[in-house]
């Protein structure tokens, strides 16, 4: 298996606060990776440094074998954040839809602007992408009008339209009514059933267990235990993990 | 009682209507202008940089902390003999006129910008964006309609203020009336006529500001 990112001695602090404390990880193609831990224990930093939203303070990113630098244009050999962040989609908690733009428009924008495709195109690919997630007959309103998981299956869409090696997940379910988190969880299974990479932060134990290869579970900003979800979700080896399980699983 | 006579004043509306073309042209000129260096002075006031940043708020706060008339009359009287060169009311009238509205117009524009969220400009550059196409694509227009009543406001404001070019002689409405009253010695008519002339300009402003803000609150 080849590996698409891997993660080397990542530090991170705001301030003087340390947030993310000496992380390893590498992430192969097909992997799906869920990322646990308690809230304020680094996950959504780590995620955000995946794709260079939060800049490390020391230690690398390597996005499929080159170094990841702080600019936005790639140089010789090492990857600018304009080439990186259109390889690797993320999906955010609160969606972040324009919404001075339509469904159609929101998926179509970074397709015709960066990779220059043509509106004729780009429009295609977006209409067969708004398809799979049950929303083509959405695609001339606009985002406010509508609801918490039809938004987040757009912002699905609008980060598949680039194509991604990688897709970064950051609670998306965590802002939606519970009714609604089980319509964007189908759209991540379905996704996951046809390969893609992905990483996914997530407070459903259930639902990582299910969909992932591989799960971290992190703690004041390191990863205290990592495996698949058998070793992990099923027979925790720490006291914290099992404390933290016993409260998310039921 | 008094006796209004509108007559003798409307003899020289010849010359309202030159105070009233030149009222517009300041005000064209110094909006467009101070657009122009609204915007600069936001994004400098964005800026990386903070030498740049100390720069723009130096220049905001000089502006908007000392009265319009202090500044027409330091840049008309005091400024030619700071720089050995004379420099002409309009001129001056000008040029103290847009720099003074700039300092306001960057302010509502950075307030617009500002209000949208940080999530906005996140999608954009994880979709693989620049800086600059989230600005012009996804921020900007978002920001300018926030900032579109505060904006019309000030500019409201600045039609009005281009009256003070009355103390350095230039022929804009409120000298000309000035002119009319000391000719005909008709100061109720000729002001009252002043008076009117400002209203019909700006009330349409003001009530389409009042109208935008409305829809504004019913879509959001």
């Amino acid at each position: 298996m080849s590996t698409i990112l891997r993660v080397e001695n990542l530090t991170k602090y705001f301030d003087s606060h340390l947030v993310l404390d000496g992380i390893n990880l590498e992430i192969n193609n097909q992997d799906i990776l869920a990322v646990i831990g308690p809230s304020g224990s680094g996950k959504s930093t780590l995620i955000r440094c995946m794709n260079m939203l939060e800049l490390p303070s020391s230690g690398s990113i390597i996005f499929d074998g080159k170094q990841v630098l702080n600019s936005f244009k790639s140089s010789e050999n090492k990857i600018g954040t304009g080439e990186l962040r259109r390889r690797v989609g993320m999906v955010f908690q609160h969606f972040n839809l324009y919404p001075h733009r339509t469904v159609l428009e929101n998926v179509t924008q970074a397709p015709i602007l960066v990779n220059k495709e043509s509106i004729q195109d780009a429009t295609a690919y977006a209409k067969e992408l708004l398809e799979s997630v049950g929303l083509i007959e959405k695609i001339h309103q606009f985002p406010n009008h509508l609801s918490g998981g039809q938004k987040q299956r757009v912002a699905i869409a609008r980060a598949l339209a680039m194509r991604p090696n990688l897709l970064l997940l950051d609670e998306v379910t965590s802002a939606l009514d519970p009714e609604l988190v089980e319509e964007v969880l189908q759209v991540i299974k379905r996704l996951a059933n046809q390969g893609m990479t992905m990483v996914i932060v997530t407070h459903e134990m259930a639902f990582a267990g299910d969909v992932a290869n591989k799960v971290i579970f992190m703690e004041d900003g390191q990863i205290k235990e990592s495996g698949s979800p058998a070793e992990i979700l099923v027979s925790p080896s720490s006291e914290r993990l099992k404390l933290f399980l016993s409260r998310h699983l039921r | 009682m008094y006796q209004w006579d509108f007559y003798t004043v409307l003899q020289s509306f010849d010359l309202f209507l030159i105070g009233l073309w030149t009222t517009f042209l300041y005000t064209v000129g110094s909006i467009s202008i101070g657009i122009v260096v609204g915007l600069a002075v936001c994004f400098a006031r964005l800026a990386k940089l903070q030498s740049v940043r100390l720069l723009a708020r130096s220049y905001q706060e000089l502006f908007r902390c000392t009265p319009l008339l202090v500044q027409i009359m330091w840049a008309y009287y005091a400024l030619p003999l700071l720089t050995g060169y004379s420099i002409s009311n309009t001129t001056a009238g000008l040029l103290t006129l847009s720099l003074y509205v700039g300092a306001f117009y960057s302010e509502i524009f950075r307030g617009g910008i500002n209000a949208i969220e940080r999530g906005q400009t996140e999608a954009g550059l994880a979709t693989g964006l620049s800086r600059v196409q989230v600005m012009h694509h996804i921020i900007l227009p978002q920001a300018i309609k926030k900032m579109l009543p505060a904006f019309i406001n000030q500019s409201v404001i600045q039609v009005k203020n281009t009256s003070l070019l009355y103390a350095i002689s230039v022929a804009e409405l409120t000298y000309m009336t000035s002119v009319v009253n000391s000719e005909t010695y008709r100061p109720m008519e000729a002001f009252t006529l002043a008076a009117v002339m400002y209203f019909l300009m700006l009330f349409p402003l003001t009530q389409f500001a009042d109208r935008f803000e409305k829809n504004l609150r019913q879509s959001d």
